[in-house]
């Protein structure tokens, strides 16, 4: 049920998807992983559409350069967790959604425990260790991962849904080797928009998901494209579940 | 035969085109098409590593697959084939 509050706060969008898909978006249960470049834009985004839960696990603290890109972190968050620092601006955003945090770095030990109780992964992370960690617990939970990557002007997203589309392995099979890579904050922009815009389609049952398909943003010459992607029966991740 | 390759990011500029059709011999490999993109020994240098490897930071996929499923850059190419080439993007 939604409050007279929540009526007026969401108006303009209820105008979209009508009162029941706000309902949807009040019971959705979401855990975002990383609360950097990719992760303040997932989670604002999230936040102001009324995600009921949200929970970001990051074990880093707001560091000066990361502020050309981590729009939840200011000048005077520099040095606090950047959980807490996150969470501080998405509830006074929205105090209507509930916001937890997890100060832990995440590994194949503690992410079960992590995402329990949640519907969906959505990625913030800066490398692909721990991006086939989450892979590997969505395959096992069968929970969708929205997936996002970025690199200076460029970036890529595309949604994995365990049993139906290609995995974060069958697409990438090995991790690139991790140096800091250069971004620009409007990237991580771009890029975390459409991975939100993926969480509410998904939670709201509208339009066509990224399934099998890897959106390729090229900031330098304003293109957007796309790259047919299709599941390895082989994966080590994903290739037993029968999907 | 004919195979089209379409490149992303850099990739455009690096090969100055976002798509070429690459007329090749009949049971050709994904190298062979490599060799023949790679007119130049600065295009060589940012396409392979120092030991002739198609470098890490690099993604290649052939049919929707990344090439380090299908044999690597020993995969034989067949007419009409769609290969994509794409800079591994990983920050967040």
């Amino acid at each position: 049920m939604l409050t007279r509050d929540e009526l007026t706060r969401y108006k303009r969008q209820i105008a979209v998807f009508g009162e029941e898909g706000q309902l949807k978006l009040k019971q959705a249960r979401v855990f975002l992983a990383g609360a950097g470049g990719l992760g303040s834009t997932i989670a604002t985004y999230l936040a102001v559409a009324g995600i009921g839960r949200l929970r970001i696990a990051d074990n880093d603290v707001v560091a000066l350069d990361n502020l050309n890109r981590q729009i939840l972190h200011w000048d005077s968050d520099v040095g606090r967790r950047k959980p807490e620092s996150a969470a501080a601006k998405l509830r006074s955003l929205n105090a209507d959604i509930e916001v937890e945090i997890v100060p832990e770095t995440i590994h194949e030990d503690n992410v079960a425990e992590m995402v329990a109780g949640l519907d969906m992964i959505v990625d913030g992370m800066d490398n692909f260790e721990a991006r086939y960690v989450l892979n590997r617990v969505a395959l096992a939970r069968q929970i969708p991962f929205f997936h996002g990557a970025i690199h200076g002007f460029y970036g890529q997203a595309t949604t994995i849904i365990p049993g139906k589309t290609a995995c974060l392995r069958c697409i990438f099979p090995e991790a690139p080797p991790t140096v800091a890579p250069p971004v620009v904050g409007v990237t991580a922009g771009v890029i975390g928009c459409v991975q939100a815009t993926e969480v509410l389609k998904y939670v709201l049952g509208m339009g066509q998901l990224l399934e099998n398909r890897l959106l390729m943003w090229d900031g330098l010459g304003c293109r957007l494209d796309e790259v047919p992607l299709e599941k390895n029966p082989d994966c080590k991740d994903c290739g037993q579940e029968g999907g | 035969m004919k195979v089209r390759v379409r490149f992303f990011a850099a990739f455009k500029e690096i090969f100055g085109t976002g798509e070429r059709e690459i007329e090749l011999d009949s049971g050709a490999s994904v190298q062979d098409l490599l060799n023949i993109l790679c007119d130049s020994s600065g295009c060589r240098q940012k396409i392979f590593d120092e030991t002739g490897r198609l470098r890490r930071d690099i993604n290649m996929l052939k049919k929707g697959r990344h090439i380090q499923l299908v044999d690597e850059t020993h995969s034989e190419l067949e007419d009409g084939d769609v290969i994509t080439v794409f800079p591994a993007l990983f920050g967040g």
